[in-house]
């Protein structure tokens, strides 16, 4: 009995393309990250793993490696208790879900480099309103007693909001000290809308009998309900939304390069941007493709821990 | 009684998802509201939402010998 060939005439064109798309250029990216090749030049030298060791050594790439993790950690969580939250507030609503749900999910849509550019304006230390709303605030009896602590008893002159008041306001993007955590609000402004959706649909998907079942166990609160029913039953949604905000955050870039171009002293010097440095503006190829296997690898690990949760931890139907 | 904490349940919701919703909108009122107002107005912080709407001049179009009324128009027409 001959068995039929013709399936690999079917799969060949998809596989060919995954393999001239995908695979393919990491394979140059990885062959390149052992070169000194630069974009135009007839030759190049083979450097074995000296890019990678750059990595280690130079103190701009410590500083990327720690901005880029920084900006995950600060992201991450917050954007997925911020999606998770108002995902539930939402649903629990009575009447203007929908308008919230269009109204969190504008970011999402935006296109993220003409919003930064309005974030800058925003954020402006001169003409920037958040800076006009707090130098206003300072006037203000009971928003500076809020701000400073003074209503519990603080000493206002000691807080973080007194010494503003007393002094300057801060310069958002060109302070080292705000501008990492500036470019992360931003981040986290974008992020939470998608991670909302998400949580929508997760919700959804949670049978009501199970609330019912709780209730008649004794749960009777919100909040035990929310314990043993919402949130395990949210496993799968809860890896999926972590893992792709994760792979997100790593691959910030338009803000980076709109607001801060990775200053002040490198402190929102991110992967992706290091990358489009080395690799685009100072035609340093083979540092460019040592850092993106690098950051391949990040992102490789994520989606692996992802696949793993998924078939193996997180499902309770 | 259940009723009146339903309700105020529900306003401290609506409160919550509010000033979020003003937090996210921000941005795109001070692009839109940018979009109607003079240099001026922009960096001074004033003129409300849709500025003063006052004619101005371009001084660039007038280095390049063209008539006055050429070069004066609306903060948005430019």
């Amino acid at each position: 009995m001959t068995q039929s060939r013709s399936h690999i005439w079917f799969v060949s064109p998809a596989v060919l393309l995954m393999f001239v798309i995908l695979i393919l250029p990491v394979f140059v990216a990885g062959t390149f990250s052992f070169t000194d090749y630069n974009l135009g030049s007839q030759d190049f030298r083979w450097v074995g793993w000296k890019n990678y060791e750059s990595l280690g050594k130079f103190s701009s790439y410590k500083k990327m490696f720690t901005a880029s993790l920084t900006y995950v950690v600060i992201v991450v969580p917050v954007s997925v208790l911020l999606g998770l939250g108002s995902a539930m507030l939402i649903s629990s609503l009575r009447f203007g879900g929908e308008f919230y749900k269009t109204v969190f999910f504008l970011p999402v849509m935006a296109t993220l480099l003409a919003m930064a550019y309005a974030w800058e304006f925003t954020l402006d230390p001169v003409i920037g309103v958040i800076n006009k709303f707090l130098d206003d605030g300072c006037s203000v009896g009971w928003f500076y007693k809020l701000f400073t602590g003074s209503w519990l008893g603080f000493n206002p002159t000691e807080s973080w909001y007194g010494g503003l008041c007393n002094d300057r306001m801060p310069n958002w993007l060109g302070n080292k000290k705000y501008a990492l955590g500036s470019i992360s609000f931003i981040g986290i402004w974008q992020a939470f809308g998608f991670n909302m959706v998400l949580y929508l649909a997760g919700l959804t998907s949670v049978p009501r009998d199970l609330y019912a079942a709780a209730e008649m166990d004794g749960a009777n609160s919100t909040w035990e309900k929310f314990k043993l029913v919402t949130w395990p039953m949210l496993g799968p949604t809860h890896v999926f939304v972590v893992t792709i905000t994760s792979i997100r955050s790593f691959q910030v870039f338009d803000t980076v390069e709109a607001l801060t171009r990775g200053g002040p002293s490198k402190s929102t010097y991110m992967m992706v941007y290091a990358m489009f440095e080395k690799g685009v503006k100072q035609n340093l190829i083979g540092m460019g493709s040592a850092l993106t296997i690098v950051f391949l690898g990040f992102v490789l690990i994520l989606t692996l821990t992802q696949v793993y949760f998924i078939n193996r931890k997180v499902h309770y139907s | 009684m259940k009723q009146r904490t339903n309700l105020r349940s529900e306003a401290g919701k609506h409160i919550i998802l509010i000033i979020g919703a003003l937090v996210v909108i921000l941005p795109f009122y001070l692009m839109l509201s940018f979009s109607f107002k003079s240099p001026a107005e922009i960096q001074s912080i004033s003129g409300g939402f849709f500025g003063a709407q006052e004619m101005m001049t371009d001084r660039k179009c007038l280095k390049a010998e063209r008539s006055e009324e050429e070069c004066t128009m609306l903060p948005n027409s430019i």
